[in-house]
Protein backbone atom coordinates (compact mmCIF):
# COMPACT_ATOMS: atom_id res chain seq x y z
CA UNK A 1 0.00 0.00 0.00
CA UNK A 2 1.28 3.44 -0.91
CA UNK A 3 2.00 5.74 1.99
CA UNK A 4 -0.89 8.08 2.72
CA UNK A 5 -1.54 11.05 4.94
CA UNK A 6 -4.53 12.66 6.58
CA UNK A 7 -6.23 15.63 4.92
CA UNK A 8 -8.73 18.05 6.45
CA UNK A 9 -10.31 20.71 4.30
CA UNK A 10 -11.98 23.22 6.61
CA UNK A 11 -14.14 26.16 5.58
CA UNK A 12 -15.32 28.75 8.12
CA UNK A 13 -18.77 27.16 8.28
CA UNK A 14 -18.10 23.51 7.51
CA UNK A 15 -15.59 20.71 7.06
CA UNK A 16 -15.58 19.99 3.36
CA UNK A 17 -13.37 16.93 3.30
CA UNK A 18 -11.73 14.72 5.86
CA UNK A 19 -9.87 11.55 5.03
CA UNK A 20 -6.74 9.85 3.81
CA UNK A 21 -4.97 10.92 0.66
CA UNK A 22 -2.01 9.65 -1.33
CA UNK A 23 -1.18 12.99 -2.92
CA UNK A 24 -2.37 16.56 -2.87
CA UNK A 25 -1.64 19.43 -5.24
CA UNK A 26 -2.47 22.96 -4.10
CA UNK A 27 -2.11 26.40 -5.70
CA UNK A 28 0.46 27.99 -3.38
CA UNK A 29 1.48 31.61 -3.57
CA UNK A 30 4.61 30.84 -5.61
CA UNK A 31 3.13 28.18 -7.84
CA UNK A 32 1.51 24.77 -7.57
CA UNK A 33 2.79 22.65 -4.74
CA UNK A 34 2.63 18.88 -4.56
CA UNK A 35 2.37 17.15 -1.19
CA UNK A 36 3.08 13.49 -0.55
CA UNK A 37 3.08 11.55 2.70
CA UNK A 38 5.73 12.56 5.25
CA UNK A 39 6.34 15.90 3.64
CA UNK A 40 8.46 18.27 5.73
CA UNK A 41 6.41 20.64 7.93
CA UNK A 42 5.22 23.57 5.85
CA UNK A 43 2.87 26.54 6.07
CA UNK A 44 1.87 27.93 2.70
CA UNK A 45 -0.43 30.72 1.61
CA UNK A 46 -2.82 29.64 -1.12
CA UNK A 47 -4.19 31.61 -4.06
CA UNK A 48 -7.24 30.91 -6.23
CA UNK A 49 -6.73 27.85 -8.39
CA UNK A 50 -7.31 24.13 -8.56
CA UNK A 51 -6.82 21.73 -5.66
CA UNK A 52 -6.27 18.13 -6.73
CA UNK A 53 -6.60 15.35 -4.23
CA UNK A 54 -5.81 11.71 -4.97
CA UNK A 55 -6.98 9.28 -2.35
CA UNK A 56 -5.43 5.94 -1.39
CA UNK A 57 -7.51 4.09 -3.99
CA UNK A 58 -6.29 6.38 -6.74
CA UNK A 59 -9.54 8.30 -7.11
CA UNK A 60 -8.93 11.93 -8.07
CA UNK A 61 -11.06 14.81 -6.80
CA UNK A 62 -10.71 18.38 -8.07
CA UNK A 63 -11.83 21.36 -6.02
CA UNK A 64 -11.79 24.92 -7.29
CA UNK A 65 -10.44 27.37 -4.77
CA UNK A 66 -12.03 30.78 -5.25
CA UNK A 67 -10.40 32.65 -2.43
CA UNK A 68 -7.18 32.73 -0.48
CA UNK A 69 -6.37 30.26 2.21
CA UNK A 70 -3.67 28.35 4.01
CA UNK A 71 -2.14 24.94 3.92
CA UNK A 72 -0.38 23.51 6.91
CA UNK A 73 1.40 20.16 6.97
CA UNK A 74 2.87 18.62 10.09
CA UNK A 75 2.90 15.20 11.71
CA UNK A 76 1.76 13.60 8.42
CA UNK A 77 -1.43 15.65 8.52
CA UNK A 78 -2.42 18.27 6.00
CA UNK A 79 -4.86 20.97 7.00
CA UNK A 80 -6.36 23.32 4.46
CA UNK A 81 -8.13 26.39 5.77
CA UNK A 82 -10.05 28.10 3.01
CA UNK A 83 -12.64 30.86 2.74
CA UNK A 84 -14.68 29.38 -0.05
CA UNK A 85 -14.49 26.40 -2.27
CA UNK A 86 -16.29 25.09 -5.31
CA UNK A 87 -17.01 21.41 -5.33
CA UNK A 88 -16.24 19.19 -8.28
CA UNK A 89 -19.06 19.36 -10.78
CA UNK B 1 -71.36 33.02 42.82
CA UNK B 2 -72.33 33.50 39.22
CA UNK B 3 -69.98 36.52 39.05
CA UNK B 4 -67.14 34.32 40.33
CA UNK B 5 -67.88 31.88 37.59
CA UNK B 6 -67.80 34.56 34.89
CA UNK B 7 -64.64 36.14 36.24
CA UNK B 8 -62.83 32.82 36.31
CA UNK B 9 -63.96 32.08 32.77
CA UNK B 10 -62.51 35.40 31.59
CA UNK B 11 -59.23 34.75 33.35
CA UNK B 12 -58.87 31.30 31.90
CA UNK B 13 -59.47 32.68 28.45
CA UNK B 14 -56.79 35.33 28.83
CA UNK B 15 -54.25 32.86 30.23
CA UNK B 16 -55.06 30.50 27.39
CA UNK B 17 -54.15 33.29 24.96
CA UNK B 18 -50.86 33.92 26.76
CA UNK B 19 -50.12 30.24 26.68
CA UNK B 20 -50.67 30.15 22.94
CA UNK B 21 -48.25 33.04 22.46
CA UNK B 22 -45.49 31.60 24.65
CA UNK B 23 -45.94 28.23 23.01
CA UNK B 24 -45.52 29.81 19.56
CA UNK B 25 -42.46 31.72 20.78
CA UNK B 26 -40.99 28.51 22.09
CA UNK B 27 -41.36 26.88 18.72
CA UNK B 28 -39.86 29.86 16.92
CA UNK B 29 -36.88 29.79 19.29
CA UNK B 30 -36.47 26.08 18.77
CA UNK B 31 -36.30 26.55 15.01
CA UNK B 32 -33.81 29.40 15.33
CA UNK B 33 -31.77 27.43 17.83
CA UNK B 34 -31.47 24.52 15.42
CA UNK B 35 -30.16 26.74 12.67
CA UNK B 36 -27.66 28.71 14.73
CA UNK B 37 -26.49 25.68 16.67
CA UNK B 38 -25.70 23.90 13.42
CA UNK B 39 -23.69 26.88 12.25
CA UNK B 40 -21.91 27.09 15.60
CA UNK B 41 -20.87 23.46 15.68
CA UNK B 42 -19.84 23.57 12.02
CA UNK B 43 -17.54 26.52 12.55
CA UNK B 44 -15.63 24.93 15.42
CA UNK B 45 -13.19 22.79 13.37
CA UNK B 46 -12.09 25.71 11.22
CA UNK B 47 -11.41 27.83 14.28
CA UNK B 48 -9.54 25.15 16.21
CA UNK B 49 -7.37 24.33 13.20
CA UNK B 50 -6.70 28.00 12.63
CA UNK B 51 -5.76 28.46 16.26
CA UNK B 52 -3.50 25.42 16.30
CA UNK B 53 -1.70 26.48 13.12
CA UNK B 54 -1.31 30.08 14.23
CA UNK B 55 0.03 29.10 17.65
CA UNK B 56 2.54 26.59 16.34
CA UNK B 57 3.54 28.98 13.56
CA UNK B 58 4.15 31.71 16.15
CA UNK B 59 6.15 29.36 18.36
CA UNK B 60 8.17 28.47 15.30
CA UNK B 61 9.18 31.98 14.27
CA UNK B 62 9.95 33.35 17.72
CA UNK B 63 10.92 36.01 18.61
CA UNK B 64 8.01 37.48 16.77
CA UNK B 65 6.95 41.08 16.60
CA UNK B 66 3.60 42.15 15.31
CA UNK B 67 1.47 45.09 16.46
CA UNK B 68 -1.47 42.77 17.25
CA UNK B 69 0.68 40.51 19.41
CA UNK B 70 2.40 43.18 21.36
CA UNK B 71 1.49 43.45 25.03
CA UNK B 72 1.55 47.12 25.89
CA UNK B 73 3.61 47.96 28.93
CA UNK B 74 1.32 50.71 30.00
CA UNK B 75 -2.29 49.61 30.01
CA UNK B 76 -4.29 52.74 30.46
CA UNK B 77 -7.49 51.88 28.72
CA UNK B 78 -9.36 48.74 27.80
CA UNK B 79 -12.47 47.90 25.87
CA UNK B 80 -14.95 45.22 26.81
CA UNK B 81 -17.27 43.95 24.17
CA UNK B 82 -20.46 42.63 25.76
CA UNK B 83 -22.66 40.31 23.72
CA UNK B 84 -26.32 40.28 24.71
CA UNK B 85 -29.61 39.93 22.91
CA UNK B 86 -31.76 42.76 21.57
CA UNK B 87 -34.89 41.62 23.34
CA UNK B 88 -35.76 40.24 26.74
CA UNK B 89 -37.82 37.15 27.60
CA UNK B 90 -34.80 34.90 27.78
CA UNK B 91 -34.54 34.41 31.55
CA UNK B 92 -31.09 35.12 32.99
CA UNK B 93 -29.18 35.06 29.69
CA UNK B 94 -28.57 38.81 29.53
CA UNK B 95 -28.29 39.37 33.27
CA UNK B 96 -25.51 36.86 33.72
CA UNK B 97 -23.23 38.19 31.04
CA UNK B 98 -23.91 41.81 31.93
CA UNK B 99 -23.14 41.08 35.57
CA UNK B 100 -19.88 39.36 34.66
CA UNK B 101 -18.86 42.24 32.40
CA UNK B 102 -19.77 44.82 35.03
CA UNK B 103 -17.72 43.08 37.69
CA UNK B 104 -14.82 42.86 35.30
CA UNK B 105 -15.09 46.53 34.39
CA UNK B 106 -15.32 47.63 38.02
CA UNK B 107 -12.36 45.50 38.97
CA UNK B 108 -10.12 47.04 36.33
CA UNK B 109 -11.35 50.53 37.13
CA UNK B 110 -14.54 51.85 35.70
CA UNK B 111 -13.08 54.98 34.16
CA UNK B 112 -10.52 52.99 32.19
CA UNK B 113 -13.09 50.88 30.43
CA UNK B 114 -15.00 51.52 27.25
CA UNK B 115 -17.96 49.27 26.58
CA UNK B 116 -18.74 47.94 23.15
CA UNK B 117 -22.32 46.83 23.32
CA UNK B 118 -23.60 44.12 21.04
CA UNK B 119 -27.35 43.90 21.53
CA UNK B 120 -29.76 46.42 22.96
CA UNK B 121 -29.83 44.97 26.47
CA UNK B 122 -26.14 45.67 27.06
CA UNK B 123 -26.39 49.09 25.46
CA UNK B 124 -29.33 50.20 27.61
CA UNK B 125 -27.85 48.82 30.82
CA UNK B 126 -24.37 50.30 30.56
CA UNK B 127 -25.69 53.63 29.31
CA UNK B 128 -28.07 53.84 32.26
CA UNK B 129 -25.37 52.89 34.75
CA UNK B 130 -23.17 55.68 33.42
CA UNK B 131 -20.44 53.65 31.77
CA UNK B 132 -18.70 54.91 28.68
CA UNK B 133 -20.25 53.11 25.74
CA UNK B 134 -17.70 53.45 22.98
CA UNK B 135 -19.58 51.66 20.27
CA UNK B 136 -22.72 49.62 19.79
CA UNK B 137 -24.12 47.05 17.42
CA UNK B 138 -27.87 46.82 17.68
CA UNK B 139 -30.49 45.01 15.68
CA UNK B 140 -28.79 41.66 15.23
CA UNK B 141 -31.97 40.03 16.59
CA UNK B 142 -30.48 36.63 17.05
CA UNK B 143 -29.40 36.32 13.46
CA UNK B 144 -25.78 35.70 12.62
CA UNK B 145 -24.29 37.45 9.62
CA UNK B 146 -20.80 37.34 8.20
CA UNK B 147 -20.87 41.10 7.60
CA UNK B 148 -21.44 41.88 11.27
CA UNK B 149 -18.63 39.57 12.36
CA UNK B 150 -16.25 41.13 9.83
CA UNK B 151 -17.37 44.64 10.74
CA UNK B 152 -16.86 44.16 14.48
CA UNK B 153 -13.48 42.49 13.98
CA UNK B 154 -12.31 45.37 11.81
CA UNK B 155 -13.50 48.00 14.25
CA UNK B 156 -11.89 46.30 17.25
CA UNK B 157 -8.61 45.78 15.40
CA UNK B 158 -8.55 49.43 14.40
CA UNK B 159 -9.27 50.55 17.95
CA UNK B 160 -6.31 48.52 19.12
CA UNK B 161 -3.92 49.55 16.35
CA UNK B 162 -4.67 53.27 16.68
CA UNK B 163 -3.97 52.90 20.43
CA UNK B 164 -7.44 54.10 21.37
CA UNK B 165 -7.36 51.17 23.78
CA UNK B 166 -4.53 49.01 25.06
CA UNK B 167 -6.48 45.80 25.54
CA UNK B 168 -9.72 44.34 24.27
CA UNK B 169 -11.84 41.73 26.01
CA UNK B 170 -14.99 39.93 24.99
CA UNK B 171 -17.74 39.07 27.45
CA UNK B 172 -20.04 36.45 25.97
CA UNK B 173 -22.14 33.48 26.94
CA UNK B 174 -20.78 30.03 26.42
CA UNK B 175 -23.38 27.57 25.21
CA UNK B 176 -23.51 24.32 27.12
CA UNK B 177 -25.65 21.37 26.04
CA UNK B 178 -26.98 20.82 29.55
CA UNK B 179 -28.52 24.31 29.38
CA UNK B 180 -26.31 25.80 32.11
CA UNK B 181 -24.88 28.53 29.96
CA UNK B 182 -21.97 30.32 31.57
CA UNK B 183 -20.78 33.84 30.91
CA UNK B 184 -17.13 34.00 29.91
CA UNK B 185 -14.60 36.78 29.48
CA UNK B 186 -11.78 36.28 27.05
CA UNK B 187 -8.99 38.45 25.80
CA UNK B 188 -9.31 39.35 22.14
CA UNK B 189 -6.34 41.66 21.63
CA UNK B 190 -3.41 41.62 22.06
CA UNK B 191 -3.37 37.98 20.96
CA UNK B 192 -2.05 35.67 23.64
CA UNK B 193 -0.76 32.32 22.51
CA UNK B 194 0.50 29.20 24.15
CA UNK B 195 3.84 27.86 23.09
CA UNK B 196 3.87 24.73 20.99
CA UNK B 197 6.58 22.39 19.95
CA UNK B 198 8.82 23.74 17.21
CA UNK B 199 8.01 22.30 13.82
CA UNK B 200 10.68 23.99 11.69
CA UNK B 201 8.15 24.93 9.06
CA UNK B 202 9.04 25.70 5.48
CA UNK B 203 7.31 29.02 4.81
CA UNK B 204 5.86 29.97 1.48
CA UNK B 205 5.79 32.72 0.30
CA UNK B 206 7.31 34.39 3.38
CA UNK B 207 7.04 34.92 7.09
CA UNK B 208 5.37 38.30 7.14
CA UNK B 209 2.70 37.59 4.55
CA UNK B 210 1.72 34.37 6.30
CA UNK B 211 1.78 36.03 9.71
CA UNK B 212 -0.53 38.85 8.62
CA UNK B 213 -2.85 36.50 6.80
CA UNK B 214 -3.11 33.99 9.64
CA UNK B 215 -3.70 36.67 12.24
CA UNK B 216 -6.51 38.37 10.36
CA UNK B 217 -8.20 35.04 9.55
CA UNK B 218 -7.79 33.88 13.14
CA UNK B 219 -9.37 37.02 14.61
CA UNK B 220 -12.30 36.78 12.24
CA UNK B 221 -12.77 33.09 13.02
CA UNK B 222 -12.68 33.85 16.73
CA UNK B 223 -15.27 36.61 16.39
CA UNK B 224 -17.53 34.31 14.38
CA UNK B 225 -17.24 31.59 16.98
CA UNK B 226 -17.91 33.88 19.93
CA UNK B 227 -20.95 35.42 18.26
CA UNK B 228 -22.35 32.06 17.23
CA UNK B 229 -21.71 30.68 20.71
CA UNK B 230 -23.66 33.53 22.29
CA UNK B 231 -26.50 33.31 19.79
CA UNK B 232 -26.84 29.58 20.39
CA UNK B 233 -26.98 30.19 24.14
CA UNK B 234 -29.49 33.00 23.62
CA UNK B 235 -31.94 30.93 21.60
CA UNK B 236 -31.59 28.01 23.92
CA UNK B 237 -32.20 30.23 26.98
CA UNK B 238 -35.19 31.81 25.29
CA UNK B 239 -36.65 28.47 24.33
CA UNK B 240 -36.34 27.25 27.90
CA UNK B 241 -37.88 30.44 29.31
CA UNK B 242 -40.83 30.14 26.95
CA UNK B 243 -41.27 26.48 27.75
CA UNK B 244 -41.42 27.30 31.47
CA UNK B 245 -43.92 30.06 30.80
CA UNK B 246 -46.08 27.68 28.76
CA UNK B 247 -45.95 25.05 31.50
CA UNK B 248 -46.84 27.62 34.14
CA UNK B 249 -49.80 28.80 32.10
CA UNK B 250 -50.96 25.22 31.75
CA UNK B 251 -50.79 24.67 35.52
CA UNK B 252 -52.61 27.90 36.15
CA UNK B 253 -55.34 26.97 33.70
CA UNK B 254 -55.80 23.60 35.40
CA UNK B 255 -56.15 25.20 38.84
CA UNK B 256 -58.53 27.85 37.59
CA UNK B 257 -60.64 25.32 35.70
CA UNK B 258 -61.11 23.40 38.92
CA UNK B 259 -62.17 26.60 40.69
CA UNK B 260 -64.45 27.48 37.80
CA UNK B 261 -66.19 24.10 37.98
CA UNK B 262 -66.62 24.46 41.72
CA UNK B 263 -68.13 27.91 41.29
CA UNK B 264 -70.49 26.63 38.60
CA UNK B 265 -71.54 23.70 40.77
CA UNK B 266 -72.12 26.01 43.70
CA UNK B 267 -74.31 28.25 41.55
CA UNK B 268 -76.35 25.29 40.34
CA UNK B 269 -76.79 23.91 43.84
CA UNK B 270 -77.90 27.29 45.04
CA UNK B 271 -80.45 27.60 42.26
CA UNK B 272 -81.86 24.12 42.86
CA UNK B 273 -82.10 24.90 46.54
CA UNK B 274 -83.99 28.10 45.81
CA UNK B 275 -86.43 26.33 43.50
CA UNK B 276 -87.00 23.56 46.00
CA UNK B 277 -87.57 26.04 48.78
CA UNK B 278 -90.07 28.12 46.79
CA UNK B 279 -91.92 24.96 45.73
CA UNK B 280 -92.08 23.97 49.36
CA UNK B 281 -93.42 27.43 50.26
CA UNK B 282 -96.10 27.30 47.53
CA UNK B 283 -97.32 23.88 48.68
CA UNK B 284 -97.47 25.01 52.26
Amino acid sequence: MAASFHVTVALPGKVEYEGEAASLVVPAALGYLGILAHHAPIVAGLTPGKITLRDAAGKITDFTLKSNGFLEFSGNKATLMLDSLELPA
Amino acid sequence: MIQDFRRLKERIKSIENTRKITCAMEMVSAAKLNRVKGAFLASKPYFSNMQRVLFSFLSDIEPVSHPLLEERKERKTAAVMVITSDTGLCSTYNNNVIKAAKEFADRSGREKIGIIAVGKEAFVYFKREGYFVANSYLGIHGKFSEEIAADITKTLTNMFLTKTVDEIYIAYTHFSPNLRHKPAIEKFLAIEYEKKERQYYILEPGKDIILNGLISKYLLAKMRLVLLDSLTAEHSARMLAMKLATDNAKDLIDTLTLLKNKARQAAITKEVLEIAMSAEALRG
